[in-house]
């Protein structure tokens, strides 16, 4: 079974947090379990801010009324960490950004996960001092603010230069197979 | 400095938030231990400047919003990166004018080999 298109989220996350959710708290609109999601994981309300917005919104996209049930593939309440061991597993990380990717920033030392968001155009690339391949992407995120830090608590829609020299990976979970994890979801 | 409560959504608008203005937001929490570290590693007040700008540039490329603000680690770390850039720029300054330089002086050798 194939993947499911990327820029139908990309187009939902354009339309509801350009309309609605833009510059809001980030808690007020994503719950820890996107609503019509049914689990028995006890973990799966764990995930943190960012993450929950990505949740909510891919839940929300690929939601089918009929069958009320989602064929979001990727499993709920992972870190941004967890995500990139997820990816990883898969074979979905990458080092290239495109369009409808969940980014996944690392922290300034260790090589550990500290934020995750959408991905919703690549507008260039280049070099930073020789040496440090950056992508200019327009994302949108949650629990930052619009100078992009990290635990602010609000959503917003960002330019943001990201680095896989710096350590930052791109999870393509639209090459993910649909059927059996969006079994586990719903 | 202000505290970490601030934010100020911008206006209502079609804006759109730019991570490069998290430099200026990082910036003060570095900025004392930078100045102090340049102060010292500077034979010179242009040096100095030098210095502190190297740090400025380094942190744009590190990127400042991996920085977790409500992290004392984190920026403990940060300033660790920064100081250890502006050691290694005046290190580099300094053998290219000829002040530092990875042959052992002669008095030296001599020491040495008595």
């Amino acid at each position: 079974m194939g993947g499911l298109s990327p820029q139908v989220l990309v187009q939902l996350a354009r339309r509801t947090v350009q309309r609605e959710l833009k510059w809001k708290p980030t808690a007020d609109h994503a719950p820890p379990i996107p609503d019509g999601a049914e689990t028995d994981d006890p973990l799966a309300a764990g995930a943190p801010l960012d993450v929950r917005l990505l949740q909510t919104l891919g839940f929300r996209a690929y939601y089918d009324e009929v069958t009320r049930t989602s064929a979001w593939p990727v499993p709920l309440g992972l870190t941004p960490h967890e995500l990139a061991s997820f990816g990883q597993e898969q074979r979905v990380l990458y080092e290239t950004p495109k369009s409808g990717d969940i980014f996944l920033q690392c922290g300034l030392m260790e090589k550990f996960y500290v934020h995750a968001g959408l991905v919703m155009t690549v507008d260039g690339h280049g070099l930073f001092d020789d040496a440090t391949l950056m992508y200019q992407t327009s994302t949108v995120e949650g629990d930052t603010d619009h100078r992009g830090l990290l635990g602010r608590g609000y959503t917003c829609k960002l330019r943001r230069p990201l680095s896989p020299t710096l350590g930052d990976r791109f999870l393509r979970w639209s090459e993910l197979d649909v059927a059996p994890i969006a079994g586990e979801v719903a | 400095m202000s505290s970490l409560d601030d934010f100020t959504p911008p206006p209502d608008t079609d804006a759109t938030g730019d991570a490069r203005l998290a430099l200026a937001r990082v910036w003060p929490y570095v900025e004392v231990a930078v100045e102090v570290r340049a102060g010292k590693l500077a034979c010179s007040q242009q040096e100095r400047e030098e210095l502190i700008q190297d740090a400025r540039v380094e942190l744009l490329r590190r990127d400042a919003t991996r920085v977790d603000l409500r992290s004392k680690r984190a920026l403990g770390q940060l300033r660790t990166v920064l100081m250890n850039c502006m050691q290694k720029k005046s290190e580099q300054r300094a053998r290219e004018d000829g002040q530092w330089t990875d042959e052992v002086p002669d008095s030296l050798r001599d020491d040495l080999m008595n």
